[in-house]
């Protein structure tokens, strides 16, 4: 039964994610091109670490960071996902009318969980060991060891996660709509940690030497924790391997352990409501006399439709306000915390030029991308359908769409204004033109966006959640957005290489340049606006 | 009123989902299409509608060419899909202010429409709620309401019964009599036999894209009454080539 559980799960799962050989494709592209961005950027860390504290020390304090950081970050982030798995998703109640026992239900549903986070973790992983392979060679034993651990990361904290909300949910009972509700509660409390914790640091301390140096000092003195072994096993494995072998034998055993209790204690505890699941409220009773309507032109209410639909879907609306408004204020804050400020201000008198084309760089990965745009048809679905219907031109709905996504993105475009003018100290001149190419670069944004999701209606958001966790598109955007970036950079630094590096000169070249793709941009839209509505009509399904 | 003359689409490499359909709609007639699942119903009407581009032939709606002056036949049309799951984020009474704005109706008679007309499907105490609070039976409701908003002249309903209690069903039944009756043409898609038995002036049955039957239902029933019922000349009509073998 489990096998023909795990299988059918795996299945949906697998069928969900990847909707096309084409999505999976550029799934595989994106995992590798940041697997390597990571890759690179862990060989860096290593070295750093090694210049400042040497071997074994560094390789423990790399291994017990990565082991506290990876439990505690799935105790937190695994939580809402159980509460979804065990009572709010789709699939549950399609096999609660099987005979089915709970023990298998919940086996199956957390081996799926588990895989996920394994296969994760390896990721994270694998650049590490493979430093520590090549520095230090150890035996063959060690990278069976290693995968062990990294395979039995995932079941104390998950299991424990598991019991905590089945016995709550016993005793509490919540419907779907108060489940959304904490959701957004439980984010904005981790998003206020996170900020807090961020904060705390750069506070605390200005170095990053400092932080490492504290860090050394509470973690790699935690000798039992299994990495610290692993890294004994590494340097001293021909005098202790007895009881380094037990200790971890020792450390598996109980994490098993646990998880079998878990799971059995689970199977007792597990109840499904079907009545949990979203609850009907009786409608707000309407007067016979007060229905009001108002009188606006088309586009005029295409737009204000476009707004209610972003405002009723703050997963959606969220990912983009965290985009755009909370990343510049992050900077504001990070500014008025940091005291190497006059060091940066000094850097960019000097380099006036150079600076300008990173902050040109900066904006196109921070407002020249729009997730409120990449998703203006997509996350329309069966909405366009009747709009095809109706007697509006296609025209008007690309014009709602990018006006509605650029208008969300203007409070950025003023706040970093607000933030290189109050503390990078550039000349007027520079801020005014990096203002003009601010409003440029976000409105080329948005018509990128657009286009993308016209061109490639193939990757389906069948759900918005699926935009949050970073689905095919998001993740193929960002290849193609950070290669943009790098590109425009490049082309900046060359231009002021080989023909003049005058501040004027590189702004008018990047004026110009987003002006070209402007026009392209607009161009491609309106030649074939016509053809957009139906393309999309045959790509997004009706979803019944 | 609705002139399809030949129309044919297909998709991709597949065979023609129509193949050279002619049909004619005229003012006052209530216009019944069948067919078996798959022979062309919803394609045809996602013609129509303008959903779809034709491959081949015209459709015109009130005399406006849906692929030349798309924008004027689109104004004369009104149409309830299949699946009601639209604008499930806005309010009944923001879906309804929304196509009012679009097809640029005064705010007077769109009310007073809007009053009368949920009033009929009692609906007015749920315009203020969300659609996506509303059963599947209300979100075809608003979508009737809507798709009547501006008195078109070519009213096309794609399987409009499915999910509606009975009240409803005789309510839409009166409303397409009444639509006809002042001069405009409906057309709806079905597969209950019985109803369009009562309720159309004419049908037409489709299979594999192609019209297989089209005739006045008046002698269709004179036909009945000596022959066969609709659904023993329906079942007839679309039985399988291989059945027949």
């Amino acid at each position: 039964m489990i096998k023909t559980l795990i299988r059918n799960m795996l299945l949906v799962n697998f069928r969900s994610t990847v909707q096309s050989r084409k999505s999976l494709y550029i799934r595989i592209i994106g995992v590798i091109y940041f697997f390597s961005l990571y890759f690179i950027f862990i060989e860096d860390f290593i070295r750093f670490l090694y210049g400042n504290f040497g071997g074994d020390k560094s390789l423990a304090l790399i291994m017990n960071m990565m082991f506290m950081v990876s439990s505690i970050l799935i105790f937190i982030l695994s939580f809402m996902p159980i509460v979804s798995m065990f009572f709010f998703s789709t699939d549950i109640t399609s096999y609660f009318h099987l005979p089915i026992k709970n023990r298998d239900l919940i086996i199956s549903k957390l081996f799926i969980l588990f895989l996920s986070e394994f296969l994760l973790l390896l990721l994270l992983y694998t650049p590490i060991i493979w430093y520590i392979g090549i520095i230090h060679h150890p035996p063959l034993i060690f990278y069976f060891v290693v995968v062990a651990i990294i395979a039995t990361i995932p079941i104390i904290p998950n299991s424990i996660n598991m019991l905590i909300i089945m016995l709550g949910m016993r005793i509490i009972s919540m419907n779907k709509r108060k489940f959304d509700f904490y959701k957004k509660l439980f984010t904005f409390f981790v998003a206020i940690i996170g900020l807090a914790t961020t904060f705390f640091f750069i506070q605390k301390y200005q170095f990053i030497n400092h932080i490492f140096e504290k860090l050394t000092w509470n973690i790699t003195d935690t000798y039992y924790y299994p990495p610290s072994i692993l890294i004994n096993y590494i340097f001293h494995h021909l005098e202790h391997i007895n009881m380094i072998m037990i200790i971890i034998i020792s450390y598996l055993v109980v994490s098993y352990l646990f998880l079998y209790i878990s799971i059995c204690l689970g199977a007792k505890i597990y109840t499904y409501n079907s009545s949990t699941q979203r609850k009907r409220k009786s409608h707000p009773k309407l007067n016979d006399h007060s229905i009001h309507l108002h009188t606006r032109k088309e586009v005029q209410s295409l737009i204000i439709q476009e707004f209610k639909m972003l405002f009723r879907r703050p997963v959606l609306f969220i990912k983009g306000l965290i985009g755009s408004i909370l990343l510049p204020f992050l900077c504001i804050l990070v500014f008025i915390l940091n005291k190497q400020l006059e060091g940066i201000q000094f850097f960019i008198e000097n380099h006036l030029t150079l600076s300008f084309i990173l902050l040109v760089g900066f904006s196109i990965s921070t407002i020249g991308w729009n997730p409120i745009a990449i998703s203006s048809f997509s996350r329309e679905k069966n909405n366009l359908f009747i709009k095809s219907v109706l007697p509006i031109s296609e025209r008007n709905i690309l014009l709602s769409k990018i006006i509605t996504s650029w208008v969300i993105f203007s409070p950025t475009i003023l706040l970093y204004c607000y933030m290189i003018y109050e503390f990078l100290n550039v000349p007027v001149v520079a801020l005014f033109l990096w203002l003009i190419l601010s409003v440029l670069i976000s409105l080329n944004g948005v018509l990128i966006c657009v286009i993308f999701d016209i061109v490639f209606p193939i990757f389906l958001w069948t759900d918005e959640q699926q935009l949050f966790k970073g689905r095919t598109a998001i993740t193929s955007f960002h290849v193609v957005n950070s290669l943009f970036v790098g590109l425009v950079c490049l082309v900046g630094i060359t231009v002021s290489k080989y023909l003049s590096s005058n501040l004027y000169f590189i702004s008018i070249f990047y004026i110009a340049l987003l002006l070209l793709t402007l026009s392209i941009s607009i161009k491609y839209l309106y030649n074939r606006c016509n053809s957009i509505l139906e393309k999309l009509i045959k790509n997004y399904r009706i979803i019944k | 009123m609705l002139n399809i003359q030949g129309i044919t689409k297909h998709y991709d490499k597949m065979e023609n989902a129509v193949d050279n359909l002619t049909l004619r709609v005229l003012p006052g007639e209530i216009f019944g299409f069948l067919g078996p699942n798959g022979a062309g119903k919803s394609t045809t009407i996602k013609l129509i509608t303008g959903m779809h581009t034709l491959d081949s032939g015209t459709i015109t709606i009130n005399q406006f060419d849906i692929k030349l002056d798309t924008i004027k036949a689109k104004q004369n049309l009104g149409y309830v899909p299949d699946t009601p799951n639209f604008f499930l984020h806005l309010k009944g009474i923001e879906y309804l202010n929304f196509l009012k704005d679009v097809y640029a109706i005064p705010s007077e008679k769109c009310e007073q429409t809007i009053k009368t007309l949920a009033t009929k499907f009692n609906m007015l105490h749920a315009l203020d709620d969300f659609i996506q609070n509303y059963s599947h039976g209300m979100r075809k409701k608003i979508l009737i309401i809507g798709s009547l908003l501006h008195d078109p002249k070519v009213w096309v309903l794609d399987e409009p019964l499915n999910g509606l209690d009975p009240n409803a069903v005789f309510i839409l039944k009166e409303l397409m009599r009444e639509h006809a009756d002042k001069g405009n043409a409906v057309l709806f898609s079905t597969h209950m036999l019985e109803t369009a038995e009562n309720t159309c002036d004419k049908i037409v049955i489709i299979k594999h894209g192609v019209k297989i039957f089209d005739g006045v239902m008046q002698e269709v029933k004179h036909k009945m009454k000596s022959e066969v019922s609709l659904e023993k000349l329906f079942m007839e009509l679309t039985k399988n080539d291989k059945d027949i073998n």
